[in-house]
């Protein structure tokens, strides 16, 4: 379908159309098909027009912030903005933290709130907030329409902003009396396209000297490169220099996993051998990332003898975190491109050596062969690697980030910047959504899964085959293992009871498994892939296991625990 | 962070909410802001907004990338304080019996304040200057007996010649 053409010729309302018709149509003009919301007051109006335009799809969730979650995983799967819809007060208050992480993560959301009618604005009216006020600080933009005729370029704005340059969440809070007012179609004008300045020659040809002249060179890359479709070049530039590359949590997928020149995930828990090659870099080339406190750890002891290269996008980036040499301002495609081209052919198979002989040997201790490498290794393995996973937030995150075998570019979500717990289960409804022809997995742990677990009744209705895995250690684990490590293991708050997930899944008419030895994972794993709807397999697992190896909060990269020393434990 | 002060300039499109998201930057960073003017931009539907913080050269630098980066703001810009010149204006109401008083013109005539009305309820006197320059005239002023003051403004204006400050790559913290 055309941007430009009237997006329906099937749609009963004929012109005038009402503000809540030209939202619809204004949204499948912007090619969305699918929408993630809630009804309620103030946004009747926009439901009172949804059965009229069934080019768009109502996902009915059970909790607003699941809507936005949704729209999040889904916008990540995509690349493209997802949305989602709440009424005024309670219901756009419960929208904060799903923005809040789409933010954090730079995830194209739109968010539509309805809000009282402009005569009761600002006289406390039934369910009535501030929520451009409340979002002002955790979106990229928040607008009110404040008359019908702004309507239309209100939303084309905000779905260009969403999607533009760092993309970001949006949020357009119309009032009730304007989804009511009656207006004429207008078509979209031509908006000029921004020219993005090249990153200038005089800064490729310093880059490419460090790079010619670095005996210990590293890639960096984050989630930039994925938002950017860099990931061919990146790994093109990375085969043609014979660098090694890490990758952030959010730049998890951005390069296979098993690559030889694949090293993992630096910062808190990397790997030794990772943060080891950081501290002796000579030359970094970071792309698309921000250097993250949980990537540099103490600032002051980061990357010291490195000189790094910066490939960002946003300007601001540059120079926030750690002092940069060469900042290469623009797309990290064009980038990682004009880069090749201007480096001759290379490699480093020394220094490739030495970064393997500081690898150590994993020191995580699990009873049985209950094994979070297991448990991952078999999902992978029942799909053939063909999957998606949504990781939660805590120990099995971290899990999933270091031990599963990613293949493809961008299978892996997880709340990285705000570290949303309860955000995978939501989050996995969307991406499902994008990708229905490949199964996706929701690994949540006891905690994050009974923060939204209510979703389970959304998979129902709606037929999303999403699997559920929950990690299921008694403990809110992550809290625990710093209690444990550094708060003299006083476990306060952080036992956590949960109920019989079989018979609760059981409630919702989803079949379920529970996992309590190794040999059973597999067989688990296996049925819940063949179920033909939401499946779940709950893994009981080590109750006191820890993600190892840890660089202390506030600590230098260089140093770790990987292991709970009896005299800590005492402390 | 050193105790330099710096001029923050942004130019924005006088839009609800753009005030709002300036402000509230520098509210989420912690600074407070020493002397605000908001005033008509060089276009049409447009405004100025000229700030003085307490804040290095890379935080402030920084900031002008932060506000370049709000919908709504056309551009932005920094300076060091100590690199531009400011006036602040002081209005200043006197009781009447003051204000019948002989030495008031010559004290007016002094600090350059010129008298914007006059009447039976008192007068409003207006000075401009350096901030000490209208402190030590309200300060004369006092003994006539003031009734009201609206002090403010603290315009400032980067000096000539201009050095491009904002830059886009923070070159000194690269070192």
């Amino acid at each position: 379908m055309s941007a430009a053409a009237p997006a329906s010729a099937t749609h009963a309302e004929p012109d005038p159309l009402t503000g809540a018709g030209l939202l619809c149509r204004l949204l499948l003009e912007e090619q969305v098909r699918l929408v993630f919301g809630y009804p309620g007051g103030a946004i009747m109006p926009v439901y009172h027009a949804l059965p009229d335009y069934p080019g768009l799809r109502h996902v009915l969730v059970r909790h607003e912030q699941a809507a936005a979650h949704a729209a999040d995983g889904y916008a990540r799967a995509t690349g493209r903005p997802g949305v989602c819809l709440a009424t005024s007060g309670p219901g756009a208050t419960n929208l904060v933290t799903g923005l809040a992480t789409a933010q954090m993560d730079n995830s194209p959301v739109v968010a539509i709130t309805g809000q009282v009618p402009r005569a009761v604005i600002g006289r406390d009216a039934f369910q009535e907030i501030d929520i451009v006020g409340i979002t002002l600080p955790v979106t990229k933009h928040s607008v009110q329409v404040g008359d019908v005729s702004e309507l239309a370029d209100t939303v084309r704005e905000a779905f260009a902003i969403a999607r533009g340059g760092r993309p970001g969440p949006v949020l357009i809070d119309i009032p009730k009396d304007v989804q009511n007012q009656r207006v004429a179609w207008t078509p979209p004008r031509a908006a000029p396209v921004p020219a993005s300045a090249p990153a200038s020659m005089e800064r490729l040809r310093e880059a490419a000297q460090l790079i010619a002249g670095a005996e210990r060179p590293l890639l960096m890359v984050g989630h930039g490169v994925i938002l950017a479709g860099a990931c061919d070049e990146l790994r093109a530039f990375a085969e043609y220099t014979g660098i090694p590359v890490i990758t952030t949590l959010l730049g998890i997928s951005a390069f296979p996993d098993g690559h030889p020149l694949h090293l993992g995930m630096p910062g808190m828990h990397g790997e030794v051998h990772v943060n080891r090659a950081i501290q002796r870099a000579d030359v970094i080339v970071a792309v698309g990332l921000r250097f993250d406190d949980r990537v540099t750890g103490n600032t002051a002891g980061f990357a010291q003898r490195a000189q790094i290269i910066h490939v960002e996008l946003d300007p601001s980036e540059i120079g926030k975190n750690v002092p940069v040499a060469v900042p290469l301002v623009g797309d990290a495609r064009l980038l990682l491109e004009a880069l090749r081209s201007a480096v001759a052919p290379r490699d480093c198979p020394a220094w490739r050596r030495e970064i393997a002989g500081m690898a150590r040997p994993r020191t995580e201790c699990f009873r049985d062969e209950l094994t979070p490498e297991r448990i991952l290794h078999a999902i992978h393995d029942a799909s053939g690697g063909h999957c998606s996973v949504v990781a939660d937030v805590g120990q099995h995150q971290m899990w999933v980030a270091k031990l599963f075998p990613y293949r493809r570019v961008n299978t892996h979500f997880s709340s990285g910047g705000l570290g949303t717990m309860g955000f995978a289960l939501p989050a996995a409804m969307g991406v499902h959504l994008a990708r229905p022809q490949e199964p996706v997995w929701a690994i949540s742990g006891d905690g994050g899964f009974q923060m939204n677990m209510q979703e389970m009744a959304t998979m129902v209705q709606e037929g999303l085959p999403v699997k559920l895995a929950i990690f299921n250690n008694g403990y809110l684990g992550m809290v625990r293992q710093w209690q444990q490590l550094f708060h003299g293991r006083r476990y306060s708050a952080t036992p956590i009871w949960s109920p019989d997930y079989v018979r609760l899944a059981a409630a919702y008419s989803i079949p379920a498994w529970r996992v309590e030895r190794g040999d059973q994972v597999e067989g688990a794993i296996y049925a819940a892939l063949a179920a033909p709807g939401p499946a779940l397999v709950e893994f009981v697992i080590e109750q006191e296991a820890n993600v190892f190896p840890i660089v202390p909060p506030g600590a230098s990269i260089s140093e770790f625990i990987d292991s709970a020393p009896p005299a800590l434990q005492r402390a | 962070m050193s105790g330099a002060q710096h001029l923050l300039v942004c130019f924005d499109a006088d839009a609800p909410y753009v005030l709002s998201r300036v402000v509230g930057l520098l509210r989420r960073r912690n600074l407070t802001l020493q002397r605000v003017v908001l005033g008509p931009g060089p276009d049409d539907g447009a405004s100025q907004l000229r700030m003085l913080v307490e804040t290095d050269r890379a935080d402030a630098e920084r900031i002008v990338q932060l506000f370049q980066k709000i919908i709504g703001v056309q551009d932005a810009t920094t300076a060091p304080a100590d690199r531009t010149l400011t006036r602040e204006v002081a209005l200043v109401r006197l009781d009447p019996a003051g204000a019948a008083q002989a030495e008031l013109l010559d004290v007016l005539q002094l600090f350059h304040a010129t008298l914007l009305d006059e009447g039976p309820e008192g007068v409003v006197a207006e000075v401009t200057g350096t901030e000490s320059f209208v402190r030590s005239c309200i300060r004369a002023l006092e003994r006539f007996g003031i009734a009201d003051i609206a002090w403010g403004g603290g315009v400032s204006i980067e000096r000539a010649p201009a050095p491009a400050l904002a830059s886009p790559h923070l070159q000194e913290t690269g070192s």
